[in-house]
């Protein structure tokens, strides 16, 4: 019979599940889910929709890993993994020699260096907003009453992008009230905001020596904002790319990883 | 049965209870914030020490925002928020309460304790801890600190007196050397959170009760060593401020998750071991030299940087650590200044480095995160194998 793997990564604001084919070199399913406050029912959905998405059934799953800060919550799971090295085999699923990943999330934002997937360093945000998706969703979605999806397109029509002098994201708030009230563009200040994010995020890994070596590629869901990448790119001076499945890689990886159990185990 | 270390942990935990009988029947009892005010003079002094570390919970800090800023670390709004919240254990009937200053996060309890009524004594502390005028400054106020346990005691602290409590406290030094030595083993018989702990309860206990509980815990570690174990846990060093008393989560859960912590370099709430008080010569002069000079030099100490990273260096050698942990309180920016500056040379060593923060909120948002960063510093620090 063919066995499949299983990766459910349970993030703060999304939980999202992959199948793998039995050598692990294709996605057969996936599934994006909000995460809800029963963290393992979150798990649950995301991997009954992947198991459906596949067009398998869940018998057939031999191993599930669990990723992500609800993966100890997640009952069903036969092997747990803390989800930056789940990200380093994951985006190596995805873009082969990647040495840098910024994975920007709801919660969190990391820059991970690593080789032949394998982390080697890496910092992620500690105790604040600012840097992560969630600053640049209460900032600019909400202030601006526009669709999330709708952002990048916008940013990518600034000519002026605004300066943020808070990274608090309290006071950035106010800045951006005034803002707007001043006349500023939606467009300069989705951008500004997009820049502002994004400065946070190079501060805090270079503070820690990440040398955002090449290549680099932009992960999680902040990654689905089209003028994220670029943005990046500028602010770096170096090509930052993205891949088509942004949010994936953390459940891609910890399903590479519940094969390596799986085949340990069998042996 | 409870174990040797179960039971030293009982001597502390009933200590505050010990030292309350002692007031009561006139013995004086002073508290200590920091580590510059030699806990051997007060001893000689016939009074009672007590250790203002705790840390580790959200609440003190948050009641402590009445009388401070937020922007203080937890560690030392903890101590004023204990004693805000009545709380603290001791320091609601101690005689005095000695501030090490050594910045302004410390100078601030120092402060706030005077404002509420506290019999206080601020002991300063200057940073140019290799100049001779700061040497003398700091030998001053601590002369000016022994005068004030004379006066509150009506003891004359003779030098005879400080000479025998320097004896005992080398005793505890020693006790914790031996312990320290059995962590160098490929598998040590004892993990840095208990270590650590170890350290706290000497600091609560007299000098005699610590060197008897550490002593048996000695023995008793021995019976479990097995020299020929192997362990492919990677060892950690911990550098940081302070592992607050009580403070042990973050340290629990990386040697949770699968690590431990082998040796540390603690700037405060720690009883420093490494290097005896010097016995022959001035005794007072003596313990001002073991804690300002012979010591490791703290993190606000010019020049210190540099100085600490090759310290740090050679521990890691001595104790074959496979990377370090850097333990940051939040808002304590001069040591996330020191981190940056690690972060770079331990970059160019090729030391494996990462930090965590703390605010001592503990809560399942926050540990989510912090269990991430845990795990994968673990998981890196093993090779990123799985």
């Amino acid at each position: 019979m063919v066995a499949y793997f299983a990766g459910v990564d349970i993030g703060s604001t999304t939980s999202k599940a992959v199948i793998l084919n039995e050598s692990c070199t294709k996605i057969v399913g996936s599934s994006v889910v909000d995460t809800m406050f029963d963290r393992n029912e979150s798990g649950e959905e995301a991997l009954s929709r992947a198991v459906e998405a596949a067009g398998i059934s869940r018998e057939e799953v031999a191993y599930v890993g669990a990723t992500g800060y609800g993966r100890r919550s997640f009952l069903a799971a036969d092997v747990v993994s803390p989800e930056v090295i789940c990200h380093g085999t994951g985006t190596e699923f995805f873009a082969p020699g990647v040495r840098t990943i910024i994975d920007v999330g709801g919660q969190d934002s990391k820059v991970i260096e690593c080789r032949n997937g394998s982390v080697e360093r890496f910092e992620m945000n500690d105790k604040c907003a600012a840097g992560t998706g969630r600053f640049f969703e209460v900032l600019s979605s909400r202030l601006l009453k526009i669709p999330m999806e709708e952002l990048g397109p916008l940013a990518l029509q600034s000519t002026d992008p605004i300066r943020l002098s808070s990274v608090c994201t309290i006071f950035a708030e106010s800045e951006i009230v005034s803002l707007l009230s001043q006349g500023s563009s939606p467009a300069d200040i989705c951008k500004g905001i997009l820049m502002s994010t994004e400065k946070r995020i190079i501060q805090l890994a270079r503070q820690s020596s990440l040398e955002f070596y090449e290549p680099i590629v932009l992960t999680g869901g902040f990654a689905r904002n089209c003028a994220a990448a670029s943005t990046f790119s500028e602010l770096l001076g170096k090509e930052v790319s993205t891949i088509d499945y942004p949010q994936l890689p953390a459940a891609v990886g910890v399903a590479v990883i519940a094969k390596h159990k799986y085949d340990k185990d069998s042996r | 049965m409870k174990t040797p270390i179960e039971e030293f942990a009982e001597l502390a935990r009933t200590r505050p209870t010990v030292l309350r009988e002692a007031h009561k029947e006139g013995a004086k009892v002073v508290c200590y914030v920091g580590n510059y005010a030699p806990t051997e003079l007060i001893y000689a002094a016939g009074a009672k020490p007590y250790p203002m570390w705790r840390g580790g919970e959200p609440e003190p800090p948050d009641a402590s925002l009445e009388e401070t800023l937020r922007f203080l670390n937890p560690l030392h709004r903890t101590a004023i928020g204990l004693h805000m919240m009545g709380l603290d254990p001791v320091s609601s009937f101690a005689d005095l309460v000695v501030v090490s200053i050594t910045d302004c996060h410390i100078a601030r309890i120092a402060e706030v304790f005077e404002d509420r009524g506290l019999p206080t004594c601020k002991l300063g502390v200057p940073s140019e801890w290799q100049s001779a005028s700061d040497f003398a400054y700091y030998k001053n106020k601590v002369e000016l600190f022994k005068a004030k346990l004379e006066e509150i005691t009506g003891n004359k602290i003779t030098d005879e007196a400080i000479l025998e409590q320097i004896e005992a406290s080398n005793k505890v030094r020693a006790a914790l050397r031996k312990i320290d030595e059995l962590r160098k083993l490929p598998v040590p018989p004892i993990d840095g959170t208990t270590f650590i702990k170890l350290n706290h309860y000497a600091t609560q206990c007299e000098p005699a009760e610590a060197v008897e509980s550490l002593e048996r815990i000695y023995s008793w570690l021995l019976e479990q060593v097995d020299e020929n174990a192997t362990s492919d846990k990677p060892r950690v060093m911990l550098i940081g401020r302070a592992v607050g008393i009580g403070d042990y989560v973050v340290t629990t859960a990386l040697e949770k998750s699968d690590a431990v912590i082998v040796t540390e370099m603690l700037d405060e709430a720690f009883f420093r071991f490494q290097k005896d008080v010097e016995v022959e010569g001035d005794p007072s002069d003596n313990l001002c030299k073991n804690l300002y000079i012979d010591s490791v030099p703290i993190d606000n100490f010019q020049p210190s940087w540099g100085l600490r990273y090759d310290i740090a260096k050679e521990k890691m050698a001595e104790y074959n650590v496979d990377g370090v942990l850097w333990y940051q309180l939040l808002y304590d920016e001069i040591y996330d200044m020191e981190y940056c500056c690690y972060a770079k040379k331990a970059s160019r060593d090729g030391i494996l480095f990462t930090n965590v923060q703390t605010s001592y909120e503990y809560t399942r948002e926050a540990m989510g995160p912090l269990m991430t960063k845990l795990e994968t510093m673990v998981e890196a620090f093993k090779g990123g194998k799985y």
